[in-house]
Parts: structure tokens; C-alpha cells; sequence
């Protein structure tokens, strides 16, 4: 298997801007209907990570791109929220810092997006009593995405089982999960989200997983149990 | 929390106050975390200060980043290297350097801003007005900022190489490179602007 990485530096693109599905800033204010201003007093209150500005030369000097579904989802969900929570409240929501909440099993079962299937075999796949808040969001992400893409409970399970370690350590939801198969086996390729993968022709990718979108997503429907 | 007064010549580790005034000759050696700093003396700070109300009447140099919801500067703010300048609101009637990225909600600026990048909602600078004292003192100073990009922009005796916005006044004597504006522009007959671009209206 061959594995090409592009790395993108913080705020200074030194790869193919489409590789990364890149958005102007220009476009994004177009397309959202927000204001230079909302843009960066977001930015200010930490709702936007400044690592999702990434500057690359232009014929006018400098020109800003985001990278697009994060930022076109990140904006979705501020301008929903953003009557419900103050900008401090929304800030924590949105943080890419993980929570601090632990739960257990029984708790999991009151998260719909998790396959309840799937539920049944994590405990000889997982065997610590409690889960934290990037492990939920992780079995959410990997729940979804397989049962669209026809997986059974079982390889779910054994996928999760091969990655949750390596998960488990980030601090960070900023982070791609690349769900792809060799023949009849899923594997998964843990990266960060400004790295973008190119894999060679004999493998199939099967989703890319945004992990600090599902977070979000988690983090407002249960605020109850993470916030 | 504490209210500290440095007064002659002195120096701090830092920490956190609830008023921090500086008189005299003042240098700090770590953060500030403060309601109020009041500096109407000279004050050199390397660490992150981070305070609801920044008040600069005499000379402030710093080396980090500072994050503030109010910052009123009427003699000299310098901020080096990459370090940031964020807050609601700014006005200036004196000097502001910033080596990085200044932003705010709104800033005021009847003086003298040279900045990498200003960021926020309404940026009004204004440098050609030399009444006060202050700016008299500095007037060989010329506002010169890379880009500026907000929603409101209004300049008067500015020169940058790229503006964005949506409102935007170009006032007397600017001279902009580039200016994207995408609501309604102005250009007073006295300013350069080299190439526009964007959909907008012109205003007589």
C-alpha cells in the first residue's frame, strides 16, 4: 500500500490548495451571508481555530482559504446556536479540546447514533469501564459511517477494536479518520485534519471521518452529558 | 485580587491584578492578567496580558500577545514580532505598531496605526487630522498597514497594500494597492487606489 501525505503548516499552505478542498474567504462570506466581522469576532472567541486560516500567495498580495466542509459546517452551526448560547457558552460547545466527561456503557445506549448492535460487542472489544468524550464521538463517527457503507456489527467492532488506542491518546477532535479496505479487509488511518491522504489505486476508500464535526454535532444534542 | 501602582523605577513577575497602574519606569517579565492597566509612564511587558481595560497615555512595548476588551491609546503601543492585539473595542488617538494581527469589533483611530493585519466589523483610521498633541509629536509617523478587511471601513491619509470590505471610504490622500469591496465605495479625488475589484456601487 502506498501513502502519499501533504502537509499543510499552520496558516501556510505548502501543497495544492484543492488537495484539501480548499474555500476562499471571499467565497465563504458569499455563500454563508456573514460579515468580515462576525468571521473574525468568531475567530477572536475561539469558535473558528485559527489553524482553518490558511494563507497562500495571491496576485493581490495574500488570499485566505478554509478548509471547506469544516468551515461551511462550523458556520452552519454558529449561526444556529447562536441565539440559544452566549459566544463564551458556544465556544466551549465548539472547542476542539475534548471534554472531560467520562461515561459508561448504559450511557451509551442513550445515544441514538450508535448502532445498538454494535453496543452489545464493545465491551470484549473495549474493556474500560468508562469511555471518554473522544472515544463516544469516535464510535459515533465509525456507527454512521460503516452501517451506511453496508458494514457488519462485527467488522464495525473490529475496526473500532484496531483504532480506538490510537485514539483514545489525542487531545484534540481535529482530527481525519480514513475508513479504507484492502480486499476484505477495513482499516483506518488516523491523521490529522490538515493532512490530507492520497492512497494508491489497490485501495478503496470508504469514508473520511471528521471527527470535530460529529463532536459538535454530540457535544449540542447531549449537552447534558458533555458540557 | 490586588491593585499594584509602579512608581519610579520597577520591575514585576507579572500575576494578576485587579488594577495595575505604571508611572513611572515599569518592566515585566511574565503575563498580566488584570481589570485595568493604566500606564502613563514607560512600561516594557515580554509576557501575554490579558485585561479588560487597557489604558496607554505614556509609552507600552510589548512582546506578546494581548487580549483586551477595551484598549485606549493616546501616546505610543508597540507590539513585536507576530504578536497579536485582540479586542472588542480600540481607539487611538496616538500610536499603535503592531507586528502581527490587530483585531477588533470596532477601532477608532484619530493617529497613527502600522500593523501587519487589521481585522473586525467598522475600522475607522484617521491620520490626517493633526490637532492633537500627541499626534503632533509623532507626525513623521504614517499609518501603513498589509491588509485591512472588515465589514465597515472608513480611511483617511492611510496607505495599504489590500483592502477588503463591504462599505468602504476611501478617504483623503490614501494610497491602497488593491481594494475589494462588495456594498458601496467611495474614493475621495485625492487618494491612489491601484486595482478594484468585487460587485459594488460607487457613491459620489
Amino acid at each position: 500500500m502506498l501513502c502519499y501525505i501533504n502537509i499543510t503548516e499552520q496558516n501556510n499552505v505548502t501543497l495544492r490548495g484543492d488537495d484539501l478542498n480548499l474555500i476562499s474567504k471571499k467565497d465563504l462570506l458569499a455563500i454563508t451571508g456573514i460579515s468580515y466581522g462576525q468571521l473574525y469576532r468568531w475567530k477572536r472567541e475561539r469558535l473558528i481555530p485559527e489553524e482553518w486560516f490558511i494563507k497562500q500567495s495571491a496576485y493581490t498580495g495574500q488570499e485566505t482559504f478554509f478548509p471547506r466542509e469544516q468551515i461551511l459546517s462550523r458556520v452552519k452551526s454558529i449561526l444556529e446556536l447562536k441565539d440559544k448560547y452566549s459566544l463564551e457558552e458556544l465556544a466551549k460547545i465548539l472547542s476542539p479540546e475534548t471534554s472531560l466527561t467520562k461515561i459508561t456503557i448504559k450511557d451509551l445506549y442513550e445515544i441514538e447514533e450508535i448502532n445498538k448492535g454494535l453496543l452489545e460487542l464493545l465491551p470484549k472489544i473495549y474493556k474500560n469501564d468508562y469511555y471518554d468524550f473522544i472515544d463516544v464521538v469516535f464510535i459515533v463517527a465509525v456507527s454512521e459511517s460503516t452501517t451506511k457503507a453496508g458494514l457488519t456489527n462485527q467488522q464495525c467492532a473490529e475496526l473500532i477494536g484496531y483504532s480506538i488506542p490510537v485514539v483514545s491518546k489525542q487531545k484534540s477532535t481535529n482530527i481525519t479518520c480514513t475508513v479504507f479496505s484492502v480486499g476484505e479487509e477495513y482499516h483506518m488511518v488516523i491523521s490529522p485534519s490538515s493532512l490530507s491522504l492520497d492512497f494508491d489505486g489497490g485501495i478503496q476508500i470508504i469514508d473520511r471521518l471528521s471527527l470535530s464535526e460529529v463532536a459538535d454535532k454530540i457535544k449540542i444534542k447531549y449537552d447534558n452529558k458533555f458540557i | 485580587m490586588q491593585d499594584f501602582s509602579l512608581e519610579g523605577i520597577g520591575k514585576i513577575n507579572g500575576g494578576e491584578f485587579r488594577t495595575l497602574n505604571v508611572e513611572g519606569v515599569g518592566s515585566c517579565s511574565s503575563g498580566v492578567k488584570a481589570e485595568n492597566i493604566y500606564i502613563e509612564g514607560v512600561f516594557n511587558c515580554s509576557g501575554e496580558i490579558e485585561v479588560e481595560h487597557l489604558h496607554c497615555e505614556g509609552v507600552a512595548d510589548f512582546t506578546a500577545n494581548i487580549r483586551a476588551k477595551r484598549i485606549n491609546v493616546q501616546g505610543v503601543v508597540s507590539v513585536r514580532r507576530d504578536a497579536k492585539i485582540e479586542a472588542e473595542e480600540i481607539i487611538c488617538e496616538g500610536v499603535i505598531k503592531a507586528g502581527g494581527e490587530i483585531s477588533a469589533d470596532f477601532i477608532n483611530a484619530e493617529g497613527f496605526i502600522q500593523a501587519k493585519e487589521i481585522f473586525g466589523d467598522r475600522i475607522r483610521i484617521n491620520s490626517h487630522y493633526h490637532g492633537k498633541r500627541i499626534v503632533n509629536f509623532f507626525k513623521r509617523e504614517k499609518s501603513d498597514i498589509k491588509l485591512i478587511e472588515a465589514t465597515t471601513i472608513e480611511l483617511s491619509d492611510v496607505t495599504v497594500s489590500t483592502v477588503n470590505g463591504r462599505d468602504i471610504t476611501i478617504g483623503p490622500y490614501c494610497k491602497i494597492d488593491h481594494l475589494d469591496c462588495n456594498g458601496t465605495l467611495f474614493i475621495d479625488r485625492t487618494a491612489t487606489v491601484g486595482n478594484i475589484t468585487g460587485n459594488y456601487t460607487m457613491k459620489n
